[in-house]
C-alpha cells in the first residue's frame, strides 16, 4: 500500500481510530499488528509469511541468545540465517546471472523472481536487534510486543530503521497528544507535497536525461541535478509520512533526514542523509571493523570505505551501487584525513564555509550518477559528458521546462535551507497559529490537484 | 483562438478520432470498413483537428477530403493527437493493421518539425495496448525486429511495452484504490474536478513561465538531437511497417504561417525538410511540401500572438485541396470514375 494512495489514508484513519478507541495495551498491540499485516499483505500477498518467519525466528533467536554465555558462534549462525533470505531474494538473480552462460541467463530471465518489499530494511533491523542482544541488550520477551516492533507498518517497508531500544517503551505505553497529532498531520501533508508536487514532477526530467542515448553536458548536468532533487524529495517524503503516521498513534520514530544538502562535509552529509541507515552502518559495521583493526591505522581508515561499500551493496546487487558506496567511503576517508581541515565543521570564515558547502554539494550530486545509472557504461558516459563538456551548450534530451523546473527547485531548496532556523522559530510564534492552517490547506489542495497515479517510492526497490 | 471540436459522436458518424487513445474503441468503430472501399487514413498532430475561430458547419481537412473522395469510391478518416510524436504514429499503424477493416490503403502523415522534440507513447495509448494482447505482441515483434538497425527506438518501444504491461495487471489493491477514488470524487468536489484544475494550474504556470522568462511562440527551440534521431527512426520504421502491410504512404511537411515567427532555427528546419524528402524517396513513400499552401489570412491567434500552426476552416480547405491530387495519384488504381 503506497503512502500516497487514497487506500492508505482510509487505512490510516481506520487504524488510528481503532487504536485510540481500544483502551487495553494488549488490544491495541493486536489491533496494530493486524493493521500492519493487512498493510503488508495488501500488495505483498504471500510474502507476509516471509515477514512472519522473520518475526518468529528473531524473537526466538533473541531469547535464546540472551540465555547464552558464549554468544559468538550462535550469533554468527543466526545472523547468517537472517541474511540468507536477503541474499536469495535480492542478490541471487544477479549472482546466478553472472555465473551462467548466455543461454542460461535467457532461461533465468523467463523465471519470475520477486522480492518481498522492504526485505533489506527488516533484515537489517532484525540483525541489529540480535547484535544488540548479544552485546548485553535486553531482548523483547513478549511475542506480541516483538511482533509489533517488527511488523509496525510505518517503519516496515523503507525505514526509518528503528532500534528495539527506541521502541521498547512505546510498544505498550502511548498517550494521545493533540498538539503532537496536529504536528503529525502537518508532517504528513509536507511529505505528500514533497512526493506528489516535487518529486513526481521532477522525475520525468531525470528520466529524460538517463534515457538519452548520447547525453550532452547539459543533459548530464540537469539529469544529475534533477535526480538529486527527486531522490531527496521522494525518500524524505516517505520518511515524513511514516514518522507522521506513527506519531498519530503516539509513537516517536527517529528522524531520517535533516536538510542533507546543506552539509558542509561528506561526514555531515551522512549525519543528515538516511540517518538511521548511516548510524546502522556506523554501529554495526564501521565501529566493529575499526575496533578489529585498531592496531593497524591504515586498515582502520579503510574500514569506512569497506563499511560504505557494504552500504552501497545494501541498495542493490550491482557494480554501480558498489561504486556509489566506495565513492562515499573514499570521501569520508578523505574527510577524516587529509581534507579534515578543509571540511572542518568549525570554520569561522564565511567563504571557506561556502567553499566546503560547494565542494560537498558537488561530490554528493556526482555520487547520484552511480546511484541512478543503469550500468557502468552509463556512469562512464555521464562523467565523460560532464567533464568534457560534451556538445557545449546543446541538449540531446532534456527539455527547457526541465531546466527551468530543476533550477527553480534547487533555488527554492537553497533559500529554504538558509532560512530553516528562522522558519522553525516562526512556527512557535502566535502568528504561525493563524498562518499555518491555511498554508496546510493550500498544500493539501495542491496535493489533491497534482495527484494522478500514485507512483512508487524510489527506496521501495531496495 | 483555436477550438477543439466536440468529441461526442454527433448525429452523423464521426470521421475522426483525437481522443488520444482514451476512447479509441468508441471512435475506431466509425472507421469506414476498409474491406468495402479503399480507406485513406490521415494522421498527425493538432493541426489536423484544430480550427481557429471555428464557425458552425466548419469542416476539418479529413472531412473535406472524405466528402470529395466519396464520389470516387474512397473514404477518409483521421486520427490525431496534440503533439503526436512518431513513435505514437507507429503505434497507430500497429493498432490499425490488426484488423483488415481498419487497415488503410493509403496512410497520409502530416509531419511537424517541432513534434520531433517529443518522445514516448502517452499513457492513454498504452492503456489501449494493455487491453489488446494482439497489439502487445505486434509491438513486441516490431521492437525485436528493429533492435539491429534502430537500437534506440527498439529500447524506447520496449519501455512503452513495459509501461503498458505494468498498466495491464490491475491488482486487487489497484481496484480498491480506483473504487475509493471514485467514491471520494462523489463526496469531495475538488477530487472530482482535479484533472480540470490541474490543466488550469498548468496553463497558469505555462503563462507565468512565458512572462517571467520572456518565452514566446517564436522563441527558438533547437533540435534535441537524441529525440530528433528517435523520431527519425520511428518515421522510417512506420513507413516500412506500412509497406510490409501493403499500405502506401504519403508524408507531407505541414503548412506553416508565413506571417508568424516560428520557433524554428532556419538551417535545422531546412535540414528537416530535406531529410524528409530524401527519406520518402529512399523508403518509397510519396512526399509533398505543403508549408506554403495556406494563405496568410487563413491563420488565427494563439495567446494573442499569430498562431503559426493552426488555421481557420479556409486552411483546412487549402490543405485538403493540396492533398487531393496527391491522394488521387496514389490511389489511381482504386478510383471509381
Amino acid at each position: 500500500m503506497l503512502f500516497t494512495t487514497y487506500s492508505y489514508f482510509a487505512f490510516l484513519l481506520l487504524a488510528v481510530a481503532g487504536h485510540w478507541l481500544l483502551r487495553a495495551p494488549v488490544a491495541r498491540a493486536v489491533w496494530l499488528i493486524a493493521c500492519s499485516l493487512t498493510f503488508y499483505s495488501f500488495t505483498q500477498g504471500p510474502f507476509v509469511f516471509v515477514l512472519l518467519a522473520y518475526v518468529l525466528f528473531n524473537w526466538w533467536a533473541g531469547m535464546r541468545l540472551a540465555t547464552l554465555t558464549d554468544r559468538g558462534v550462535f550469533l554468527r549462525w543466526i545472523l547468517l540465517a537472517n541474511l540468507l533470505p536477503l541474499v536469495y531474494y535480492k542478490y541471487w538473480p544477479t549472482i546466478v546471472q553472472g555465473a551462467l552462460a548466455e543461454s542460461g541467463r535467457a532461461l533465468l530471465a523467463t523465471v519470475p523472481h520477486a522480492a518481498p518489499l522492504g526485505i533489506s530494511f527488516f533484515a537489517f533491523q532484525a540483525s541489529a536487534y540480535l547484535v544488540d542482544v548479544s552485546r548485553g541488550g535486553t531482548p523483547i520477551t513478549s511475542l506480541l510486543d516483538f511482533t509489533l516492533f517488527k511488523t509496525f507498518w510505518a517503519q516496515l517497508v523503507a525505514g526509518p530503521i528503528v532500534r528495539a531500544s527506541e521502541m521498547r517503551d512505546q510498544l505498550r505505553f502511548r498517550t494521545w497528544n493533540t498538539n503532537a497529532s496536529a504536528a503529525a498531520c502537518g508532517r504528513i501533508v509536507n511529505g505528500l507535497t514533497k512526493k506528489i508536487v516535487f518529486s513526481d514532477l521532477v522525475a520525468p526530467f531525470a528520466n529524460q536525461a538517463y534515457q538519452a542515448a548520447h547525453p550532452t553536458f547539459l543533459d548530464a548536468l540537469f539529469g544529475t541535478l534533477a535526480f538529486g532533487l527527486q531522490v531527496y524529495f521522494d525518500f524524505s517524503a516517505y520518511s515524513d509520512i511514516a514518522i507522521g503516521s506513527a506519531q498519530l498513534l503516539g509513537f516517536k520514530l527517529p528522524e531520517n533526514f535533516d536538510w542533507p544538502y546543506s552539509a558542509r562535509s561528506p561526514q555531515e552529509f551522512w549525519q543528515r542523509w538516511h540517518m538511521t541507515l548511516s548510524r546502522w552502518i556506523r554501529d554495526y559495521v564501521f565501529m566493529p571493523l575499526t575496533m578489529h583493526y585498531r592496531r593497524n591505522p591504515v586498515a582502520a581508515r579503510g574500514s569506512i570505505v569497506l563499511a560504505m561499500a557494504l552500504c552501497g551493496v545494501w541498495h542493490g546487487a550491482g557494480w554501480t551501487f558498489l561504486l556509489w558506496g566506495l565513492w562515499h567511503g573514499l570521501l569520508l576517508a578523505a574527510n577524516a584525513t587529509f581534507l579534515r581541515r578543509f571540511f572542518s565543521a568549525t570554520q569561522d570564515i564565511a567563504w571557506r564555509r561556502w567553499m566546503a558547502f560547494g565542494v560537498t554539494f558537488v561530490v554528493v550530486q556526482l555520487s547520484w550518477i552511480f546511484f541512478r545509472a543503469g550500468s557502468l557504461a552509463q556512469v562512464v558516459d555521464f562523467f565523460t559528458a560532464l567533464f568534457t563538456m560534451r556538445a557545449g551548450l546543446q541538449r540531446a534530451a532534456v527539455r527547457e521546462n526541465g531546466i527551468i523546473l530543476v533550477g527553480l527547485l534547487w533555488l527554492g531548496l537553497l533559500v529554504a535551507q538558509l532560512n530553516r532556523e528562522r522558519f522553525a522559530a516562526w512556527q512557535n510564534k502566535p502568528a504561525a497559529l493563524i498562518a499555518l492552517p491555511p498554508l496546510r490547506a493550500l498544500q493539501l489542495a495542491l496535493v489533491i490537484v497534482m495527484h494522478q497515479n500514485a507512483t512508487s517510492f524510489v527506496y521501495f526497490q531496495f | 483562438m483555436q477550438s477543439e471540436r466536440s468529441l461526442s459522436p454527433s448525429k452523423v458518424a464521426p470521421r475522426y478520432d483525437w481522443s488520444v487513445g482514451a476512447e479509441q474503441q468508441k471512435y475506431w468503430a466509425y472507421i469506414p470498413d476498409a474491406r468495402k472501399q479503399p480507406l485513406v487514413l490521415l494522421d498527425g498532430m493538432s493541426q489536423i483537428y484544430a480550427i481557429n475561430e471555428e464557425q458552425p458547419g466548419d469542416r476539418v481537412t479529413s472531412e473535406i477530403l472524405d466528402d470529395s473522395l466519396q464520389g470516387n469510391g474512397m473514404r477518409v478518416f483521421s486520427i490525431a493527437a496534440p503533439n503526436l510524436d512518431n513513435e505514437e504514429l507507429l503505434f497507430h499503424l500497429h493498432a490499425l493493421t490488426l484488423q483488415p477493416e481498419t487497415t488503410p490503403k493509403l496512410f497520409v502523415v502530416g509531419v511537424c518539425f517541432d513534434k520531433m522534440r517529443n518522445v514516448e507513447v502517452r499513457e492513454s495509448m498504452r492503456d489501449v495496448m494493455a487491453g489488446v494482447p494482439a497489439l502487445d505482441s505486434a509491438w513486441r515483434r516490431s521492437s525485436e525486429t528493429l533492435q539491429g538497425e534502430f537500437p534506440e527506438l527498439a529500447q524506447q518501444m520496449t519501455r512503452t511495452l513495459q509501461g503498458s504491461r505494468a498498466r495491464k495487471t490491475v491488482r486487487v489493491d489497484q481496484r480498491v484504490e480506483q473504487s475509493l477514488v471514485r467514491a471520494v470524487s462523489r463526496v469531495v468536489p475538488v477530487v472530482d474536478i482535479r484533472a480540470d484544475l490541474r490543466a488550469f494550474l498548468f496553463e497558469g504556470v505555462y503563462l507565468l513561465r512565458n512572462r517571467v522568462f520572456n518565452i514566446k511562440t517564436s522563441t527558438k527551440r533547437p533540435i534535441l538531437s537524441d529525440r530528433y534521431a528517435l523520431n527519425q527512426q520511428a518515421l522510417v520504421a512506420a513507413v516500412r511497417y506500412a509497406k510490409q502491410h501493403g499500405i502506401r504512404v504519403l508524408v507531407y511537411v505541414i503548412p506553416l504561417n508565413r506571417t508568424a515567427d516560428t520557433p524554428y532555427i532556419t538551417e535545422q528546419y531546412d535540414g528537416f525538410k530535406k531529410w524528409l524528402e530524401q527519406t520518402a524517396a529512399t523508403e518509397g513513400a510519396a512526399f509533398a511540401n505543403l508549408e506554403s499552401v495556406v494563405l496568410d489570412q487563413s491563420w488565427g491567434l494563439l495567446y494573442g500572438q499569430p498562431d503559426f500552426k493552426h488555421f481557420k476552416e479556409a486552411g483546412h480547405v487549402a490543405t485538403a485541396n493540396a492533398l487531393m491530387p496527391l491522394i488521387r495519384a496514389q490511389m489511381s488504381d482504386s478510383l471509381v470514375r
